[in-house]
């Protein structure tokens, strides 16, 4: 589980980067954007996270960036693509002993699912919901170029992974063993 | 007024869509129906046989017979039957022999002492502890069992397995995965057999005690490792002996395999079986025979049902590693936990070793003794240490065929048993690996007096004359 927090640590501190970089360059012309957008992508937090609290801030005028960080344009898809990455796609094993004799030490969570086999509803589901999320975000973002461009490339990166012909290859050894 | 902003600002949203988009969006939609309306597969079961070929094979399959074509003088039609306890003396067939054919290398079966500590158990809690060690199975005489153990052997804990061949089959098993390596001495015995096959480890065979094979094998492994580091990094190299071989009688060179051990980073379990209560200065096995400190074996297992004249098995080593077995060990966690009895005679067994070490120097002699009787006979040749209580006895100008040689056997085995002295030949299995040439086993318990060994050597001699001459 440590190695899985410190992933979720620096994953914060990229998401962190991304939306303090965004938000200054966009103005907001939808005021209260609390009442449309539902908390659609929750659906992929597993772990808890934790907030390195050694930085100081308060640099956008709220005492409290956790009331306001999560509604940054863009940063709902960013979050959940980024841990629905790590959790299916990076980590291999599973957190507690199984019973295979070790079979999935070398399977990320996303080619355990089902034994391999491929297309089951489960698969699916998980496929179509980055696709419909990317969808939604561009959406919102009015298209808007810059929100285009790292919206697209996360969602490529979640969902190539995720295509039969990718089950079970590693590109450039990473994550091989 | 909120409703229609709304409105306005999805409609101006909409406007604003640059074309790559709209082709993106509607490819992408596209997919997501493709992908909704697809049949779902396993990618392993791609190569399906047409009906033609499903016919074929079921025109080409011939039923094999239950039981096979047997000749009627096969001897396991006849099997010898023991009647009474197996003691010092045996009851075979109706005869009265000295038993020197099954394992009771402390002279410990029929022990009054153990019997009765048995005996009050059954009195106390019944006769089985119903249930697994994990689910109200434990009984106080099990933790007892397992702390004396540890005392015993000097070690840092201890679990106890209801059966002798599964402690070591479930143990491996435990450790060793997929994708690790495990060096076995060829000559193991067919539980440790089970234990890796049960732990789809690769598994590399060295020849029996040849150190310069297991070096080779080790630097054959070396090499695949520098040619793949990242892969040698998750691999875990575990090397697996047994104290004292049962198929061969040999004492495996454990200063040698410590020494690999540190060279290769191996990890090492012995199989002490016949070892444990037999050799060193208190019985605790080859470590203290060859005064190697515990720090350098990762794990001793044994067997209960030799020396200490009980049922069950157990694991020692130091915590880290053993207590991984208290959820991992399948032969710990779904089965039955060992009867209280069986725990309390194991207990008793240990006072009475702990009472009088010098049982263990004695045994020794006598297994020297017979060393030296049976290595004269001039028909046999001895395999076996001669500080080891299980020896076996091949014949030195063996038939060409298998057959003739096992009936020969057989017959010299017949031959003594009528005359007193019962001695088996090897039984093993079909399907073990490595089989080796049939011999007839002896084992060597302390209560054999110096005329009764002489009296063995006698009986082989004329059995040979009679049977082969």
């Amino acid at each position: 589980m440590s190695l899985m927090t410190c992933t979720c640590n620096t994953i914060e501190k990229v998401l962190w980067a991304y939306c303090v970089y965004f938000e200054k360059n966009q103005i907001t012309t939808l005021s209260d954007k609390r009442g449309i957008h539902k908390v659609t992508c929750c659906v992929y937090e597993g772990a808890s996270f934790r907030f390195v609290s050694a930085m100081l801030v308060g640099g956008h005028g709220e005492s409290n960036p956790n009331t306001t960080w999560l509604q940054s344009r863009g940063l709902w898809i960013s979050y959940a693509l980024g841990c629905h990455f790590v959790f299916l796609h990076i980590l291999k094993g599973a957190p507690w002993i199984p019973q295979d004799q070790g079979d999935c030490r070398i399977l990320t969570h996303w080619e355990q699912i089902d034994y391999g086999q491929q297309f089951t509803a489960t698969r699916k589901f998980l496929t179509v919901v980055p696709i419909v999320l990317f969808l939604l975000t561009s959406f919102y973002t009015r298209y808007a170029t810059s929100h285009f461009i790292v919206n697209f490339i996360s969602m490529v990166l979640v969902v190539l992974p995720k295509l039969p012909q990718f089950h079970r290859v590693r590109l450039f050894g990473i994550n091989k063993y | 007024m909120a409703t229609q902003w709304i409105f306005f600002e999805i409609f101006e949203a909409l406007n604003e869509v640059p074309f790559y988009h709209v082709l993106l969006e509607v490819g992408l939609l596209l997919w997501i129906l493709w992908l909704i309306f697809h049949k779902s597969y396993n990618p392993k079961e791609l190569e399906q046989l047409t009906e033609k070929e499903k016919e074929q094979l079921i025109d080409d399959w011939t039923p094999e017979p239950l039981v096979g074509n047997v000749p009627q003088n096969h001897p396991y039609l006849k099997p010898p039957t023991v009647s009474g306890k197996a003691g010092k003396y045996i009851n075979v067939d109706g005869h009265h022999c000295l038993n020197m054919a099954t394992h009771n290398y402390l002279g410990f079966v029929g022990n009054k002492d153990i019997e009765e500590s048995a005996i009050k158990t059954i009195q106390k809690y019944g006769v089985g502890s119903c249930g697994p060690r994990g689910f109200y199975g434990t009984v106080d005489v099990h933790l007892d069992l397992e702390d004396r153990l540890t005392e015993f052997m000097k070690m840092e804990e201890a679990v106890v397995y209801s059966y002798g061949f599964s402690t070591i089959a479930s143990a491996i098993p435990a450790y060793a995965k997929r994708g690790d390596v495990i060096f076995v001495d060829e000559n193991v015995n067919f539980a440790i057999q089970k234990g890796l096959d049960a732990s789809r480890s690769r598994i590399r065979f060295f020849k029996h005690n040849d150190m310069v094979d297991l070096e080779r094998l080790l630097i054959e492994q070396a090499e695949l490792d520098k040619k793949n580091p990242k892969k040698a990094q998750v691999t875990r190299r575990f090397l697996i002996v047994e104290g004292i071989y049962m198929n061969s009688g040999d004492i495996c060179p454990l200063p040698e395999l410590v020494e690999l051990r540190k060279k290769y980073k191996l990890r090492i379990f012995i199989d002490e079986s016949i070892s444990f209560a037999t050799l060193g200065d208190h019985g605790r096995g080859v470590t203290e025979y060859y005064n190697i400190p515990k720090e350098e074996v990762d794990m001793i297992t044994s067997s209960m049902e030799w020396s200490l004249a009980t049922i069950g098995g157990f694991c020692v080593g130091s915590s880290f590693v053993v207590e991984h077995q208290r959820l991992s060990g399948l032969g710990y966690c779904f089965s039955a936990s060992l009867p209280p009895l069986l725990a309390t005679a194991a207990i008793t067994s240990l006072n009475i070793m702990e009472r009088d070490p010098s049982m263990f120097k004695k045994l020794q002699t006598r297994c020297q003794l017979v060393h030296k009787a049976l290595s004269a006979l001039s028909s046999f040749s001895l395999q076996g240490d001669p500080d080891s209580p299980v020896k076996h006895l091949y014949l030195r100008d063996p038939p060409n065929c298998r057959e003739t040689e096992r009936n020969l056997l057989s017959k010299i085995v017949d031959f003594c048993i009528e005359h007193g002295v019962a001695v088996v030949i090897a039984a093993y299995l079909q399907m073990e690996r490595f089989v080796s040439r049939d011999s007839i086993r002896v084992t060597v318990n302390n209560t054999l007096t110096d005329d009764e060994i002489s009296n063995v050597a006698l009986v082989f001699e004329k059995a040979c004359s009679e049977v082969l001459h």
